[in-house]
């Protein structure tokens, strides 16, 4: 009996051999037997490639809270001018050490930009205005009555649009956070516009971020990297060495335990409120816990809308300062 | 049934008796314990520190689901079907009471078995050196959560694997070329970011989307549907060239 096929050496127990021509007929049964084997495998993977295009457009569909902040984000960046408001605060176990705001008005195309940041550590305020007009930047703190003037704007972009991330960078930051974009939402409210957001608690954030969290906030208590830091970017006095803020050090256990990005989308697509919250947790030297809470909110109103303020310089106290603003900073110590 | 699991402990031992599933394991065990050793060291000597201790089981699994549990599924896959094929050992499997269907379930569950044990032993010993260190134990529940739904891609990719190494009658190539469609998949998302959501590639950190708040109920059903096309499909194809193998 020749039996061909795949290794199957069974004989056919019970059936019948008709008289014909048996070997011929048992070849048949056993070509039935395969391809009605072939069918139910060919079934079963035709069933998985109806699973995979179903799952994978839904799947598709749920990434569109990741694409709709992505392209908002990409219509604030574009703008021509819009004006932001921006609150900040810092606590460390729920006692403020920080806190500040920001109101911002810019103009790409005019290439002017005015802002006036204050910061508040509890004890006292500090006012810092900056203004870009004319291809001039001026500073002004409300330490004093001078008005610090650069002759030449730090260039600001080619264009007239903020530098675009290059679309590869984009993308290899894409695959990067991997499947933590699918966990972003997206709800559509009754007046067209969109809230986004995106909750990461404990494991869910990436170890990279939880590194850097860390070693930031490892090292924002150190006084004097914080102090140079941010007298760099003008929003506290250069050269206050007074000014401590009262920043736990922490040495152990930092762990980055939240990070909730809530952000809400207008009508025209393009940001209208973004909130943070990072919570961080860890040690200090003594054993104590802190749990340190940054907070910030921005609010985006006036695209294409926004003209930035101006300073009239007749008759104000100006001191020329060297363009070179890392000189104030890091290199000088 | 009784030759399934004959068959299946045949597998078990033959994978086993291998160097290679023996190291794989050892680095499970080994490789959080060097990581934690080094970071603490670097925070002695620098102060650096790199906020490992409360995700190391966690940042231990991406590390293994992104290249380590892959490859030795890619290996020991190359090794059971295609390796077999050319040192002529898959005639002793088929020589023994078992079915084609069931020497190739026995395969596959083998190869599930130490992928299984791998994600066993990480947890345990990463979860181990992070509290030995003094890392948060907080999120105990959490990382156990996160293992178990690693398990799913990880099926699904080795899967694939089992059936490209169908494909194939040596072991060397096999493994040469899924390691090449896998390096390649993990890099198609980059230039067409569009396809990722499609591809089983790109779902090694599944298990993000089940800890902590967790992802909606159908975000989480649609991305398991889509890990269980891929296995179906994988696992269906991967019999039907197995069953018509001339040896």
């Amino acid at each position: 009996m020749v039996i061909r096929g795949p290794g199957r050496v069974r004989s056919e127990g019970g059936r019948q051999l008709p008289s014909r021509d048996p070997g011929f007929l048992i070849h048949e049964t056993m070509e039935d037997m395969m391809r009605k084997k072939w069918l139910s495998a060919g079934a079963v993977v035709g069933l998985g490639a109806v699973m995979l295009l179903t799952s994978g457009y839904s799947v598709m569909a749920n990434t569109s809270g990741y694409e709709a902040y992505k392209s908002a984000f990409t219509h604030t960046k574009g703008a021509d001018s819009m004006a932001s408001h921006i609150v900040w605060s810092l606590s460390d176990n729920g006692t403020k050490v920080l806190s500040g705001t920001a109101d911002m008005k810019v103009n790409h195309a005019k290439q002017a930009m005015s802002m006036t940041a204050v910061v508040d550590d509890g004890t006292r305020t500090h006012t810092m205005q900056t203004y870009r007009q004319d291809g001039k930047m001026i500073l002004k703190s409300s330490d004093s009555e001078v008005y610090r003037v650069m002759d030449q704007a730090p260039e600001w972009q080619h264009d007239g649009k903020t530098a675009q991330m290059p679309q590869a960078a984009e993308q290899v930051m894409e695959a990067l956070v991997g499947n933590i974009k699918d966990l972003a939402t997206v709800e559509t409210g009754s007046d067209g516009t969109k809230e986004a957001e995106l909750h990461l608690s404990g494991s869910q954030i990436p170890a990279v971020v939880n590194a850097v969290g860390s070693l930031i906030a490892s090292k924002a208590g150190s006084a004097d990297g914080w102090n140079h830091g941010a007298a760099v970017q003008g929003h506290l006095p250069a050269g206050h060495s007074e000014w401590k803020v009262n920043l736990p050090k922490l040495t152990d256990e930092i762990k980055v335990e939240q990070i909730d990005l809530d952000a809400k989308i207008g009508k025209n697509a393009a940001l209208e409120n973004q909130s943070a919250e990072i919570l961080v947790t860890g040690k200090d030297a003594a054993g104590a816990a802190h749990v340190l809470t940054l907070q910030l909110n921005a609010g985006f109103s006036g695209y294409d809308a926004t003209t930035p303020d101006r300073v009239d310089l007749a008759g104000k106290q100006t001191e020329k300062v060297d363009n070179r603003w890392e000189r104030n900073g890091w290199n000088r110590h | 049934m009784h030759s399934l699991y004959a068959n299946l402990l045949n597998e078990t031992e033959k994978l086993w008796r291998q160097r290679r599933t023996k190291g794989f394991l050892l680095l499970a065990l080994i490789l959080p314990v060097v990581t934690v050793l080094l970071s603490s060291l670097l925070k002695m000597r620098a102060g650096m520190l790199f906020g490992l201790e409360g995700s190391l089981p966690v940042a231990m699994l991406h590390l293994f689901t992104f290249a380590i549990i892959p490859l030795y599924m890619a290996a020991a896959a190359a090794h059971s079907f295609a390796g077999e094929m050319a040192a002529r050992t898959m005639k002793l499997v088929l020589l023994r009471p078992v079915t084609r269907a069931r020497a190739y379930a026995s395969k596959v569950i083998a190869i599930a078995v130490f992928a299984a044990l791998c994600l066993g032993v990480l947890w345990i010993a990463s979860t181990v050196s992070a509290w030995a260190v003094g890392g948060p134990a907080g999120g105990m529940a959490d990382s156990l959560k996160a293992y178990a739904a690693s398990f799913v891609p990880m099926m699904a990719i080795g899967l694939v694997c089992v059936f490209i190494a169908q494909l194939f009658s040596s072991g060397t190539s096999a493994l040469m070329t899924i390691v090449l469609i896998y390096a390649a998949a993990k890099a198609l998302p980059l230039l067409l970011p569009q396809l990722s959501a499609w591809s089983v590639f790109s779902y090694t950190r599944w298990d993000v989307l089940w800890t902590g708040s967790g992802a909606p109920a159908g975000t989480l059903l649609n991305t398991f549907l889509l890990l269980l096309s891929y296995i179906i499909m994988a696992y269906a194809a991967g019999l039907m060239m197995f069953a018509r193998k001339q040896l």
